[in-house]
């Protein structure tokens, strides 16, 4: 897709609907709370049409939704951590900082993560693909893998640091 | 903080902690820069890493699609132009999608969960309402509107919550096959009572889509009418564990019931066997507690002859419930396989015997057997039900 047809009101429609329910899926996750990450992901999608972000080539644009949706979280659990008086002063949000940009290993296109993921030991590959790309719980990834349950959440964060490492040699090299 | 803290941020961010540790994760997240920052990482390795998992998803979400309303298109053209003139901002609320509402009520006639998304949003169940016809009205329009975009999912599903449980099992039975619709398929089998074809359709679901969350609640329902209290807590605590609002605390609750259940059966259960051991299974407030292990009984009574090919079941089912509260829990299973398989050589129908294998497996859960082995007996009696 190149950069011009994306920035139409009709690509942007098309961008927001791709992504809102990942968006909303993870935001779920973080926030535990339906209404929270609706907020959440609304707010990021208001911050990239505001900061002309939605111009960006599509694997940019995706990692540095994700990570406004970091942002947007954390400030959310900090207000939270410093106590109810700050809870619900939605302005404190539009002040937050912009985003860090975003590294160069996160806007990998698709064959490049495919073929990093290849590399992994199917050890820690099956379970981080299970996990992260099929959503399945630890108690499933289990059952399927016929491994202990207690083994699979560290065996996801090993697939996380090698892929990151990984990716992070794919860049160099490039 | 604690270093145990910080190890637990792969398991918040997969969704595996309990509601009240991921609060408390929460608040550590507010303070920990090292936190915040792994998490970030894994953020955007999830982004890294999205177009992966479109690629291998699911056909399953195109009702989403299909349900969304001519408004919503309208909507959508007008906010295209809006966007522009109006500003970037006012887009996004606007083209938030609107699909055809199902569950509009503020509580849910039925137990069951429905795959359509618009359906599936939750709502108290409403017992009392449930208990006289179960069902909720859907306007007439918005039926019209489901039929006109040919959303025949969508369409079963408004049945069955409009309590048209017959008429949404035949629109699911002319769908391809997919998780979605066995799972909807077994929404039905549920309010008809069938609860084996319950089973049998959520166990079909889970198998092509295992983390399918209705089909997994869907399945505790037909567990629990199939009798097996203790194997459905266990699903509904799987469900809980998903931390989605409103289901997740009904999963506990209901598992929390399903486990008072299975202890004041425990408590009869002795007292019955006498009752069973001697032959007199006159007492009702025994008969309603334990219907299944009178059922049994009954049988048994009225099919005394020798070689009754009921007498040779119950003889081996008798033989291994000794044998699984003695312990010898590999053997027994051997013993009841071969007895069924005996029995069922000897004549005794094919569609007895799923029953006969539900009693077994409900037995072997009162009797302490992991519900892993009361799941394979399950899974036996469907395979022998299935022609």
């Amino acid at each position: 897709m190149s950069v011009p047809e994306r920035q139409g009101p009709r690509a942007i429609d098309a961008i927001i609907r791709r992504y809102r329910e990942v968006l909303l899926g993870f935001a779920l996750k973080l926030c535990g709370r339906p209404d929270e990450a609706q907020d959440l992901v609304q707010d990021a999608f208001e911050r990239a049409l505001r900061s002309q972000m939605m111009r960006l080539p599509e694997d940019e644009l995706r990692a540095w939704l994700f990570t406004v949706l970091h942002n947007l979280f954390i400030d959310r659990c900090r207000r939270r951590a410093r106590g109810p008086q700050h809870d619900r002063v939605d302005s404190v949000d539009v002040a937050a900082r912009e985003p860090e940009p975003v590294p160069a290993w996160a806007a990998l296109d698709v064959a490049q993560v495919e073929a990093a993921l290849q590399q992994l030991d199917p050890l820690y590959r099956d379970p981080f693909r299970m996990c992260e790309l099929e959503g399945l719980s630890y108690a499933d990834i289990a059952a399927r893998l016929g491994a202990p349950i207690g083994t699979i959440g560290s065996r996801i964060m090993r697939a996380r640091q090698q892929l990151r490492v990984i990716l992070q040699g794919a860049v160099e090299k490039r | 903080m604690s270093d145990s803290m910080h190890d637990l941020i792969g398991a918040f961010y997969d969704g595996e902690l309990p509601a009240a540790e991921a609060d408390a994760f929460r608040a550590h997240l507010g303070e920990c820069d090292r936190c915040q920052a792994e998490l970030r990482e894994m953020m955007l390795l999830s982004a890294a890493a999205q177009p992966l998992a479109t690629a291998q998803s699911r056909p399953a979400a195109a009702p989403v699609i299909a349900l969304a309303t001519r408004r919503r298109r309208t909507i959508i053209a007008a906010v295209s132009v809006l966007a522009v003139a109006a500003g970037l901002v006012l887009a996004w609320k606007l083209t938030q999608p609107k699909p055809i509402m199902l569950a509009l009520a503020s509580a849910r006639p039925i137990e069951s969960r429905l795959s359509v998304p618009s359906a599936d949003r939750w709502r108290p169940y409403d017992v009392a309402r449930a208990n006289a016809t179960a069902s909720e009205e859907i306007p007439v329009d918005t039926m019209a509107a489901l039929e006109r975009r040919h959303d025949l999912h969508g369409l079963a599903d408004a049945y069955l919550l409009s309590g048209e449980a017959a008429r949404a099992g035949e629109l699911l039975a002319r769908q391809p096959a997919s998780a979605d619709v066995e799972s909807d398929a077994a929404a039905v089998a549920l309010q008809t009572g069938d609860a084996a074809a319950a089973l049998t359709h959520a166990t079909r679901a889970l198998a092509m889509s295992p983390g399918h969350r209705q089909a997994a609640w869907n399945r505790a329902l037909a567990l629990r009418d199939l009798g097996l209290p203790r194997a459905a807590a266990a699903a509904f605590d799987e469900v809980a564990r998903r931390q989605e609002p409103g289901w997740s605390s009904e999963a506990m609750a209901r598992a929390k019931s399903l486990r008072e259940v299975e202890a004041s059966r425990d408590a009869l259960r002795a007292a019955a066997e006498r009752a069973v051991a001697s032959g007199d299974t006159s007492d009702p407030s025994l008969t309603r507690a334990l219907p299944a292990l009178f059922a049994h009984a009954r049988a048994v009574a009225a099919h005394d002859a020798a070689h009754d090919p009921w007498r040779l079941l119950d003889d081996e089912w008798r033989a291994t419930r000794v044998q699984l509260t003695g312990g010898d829990a590999a053997a027994a299973e051997k013993r009841a396989i071969d007895g069924f398989s005996r029995a069922l050589a000897a004549g005794i129908a094919p569609g007895e015997l799923p029953r006969r294998f539900l009693l077994l497996a409900a037995d072997a859960a009162r009797a302490g057997r992991r519900d892993v082995v009361a799941d394979a007996y399950v899974d036996e009696a469907r395979r022998l039900a299935t022609p």
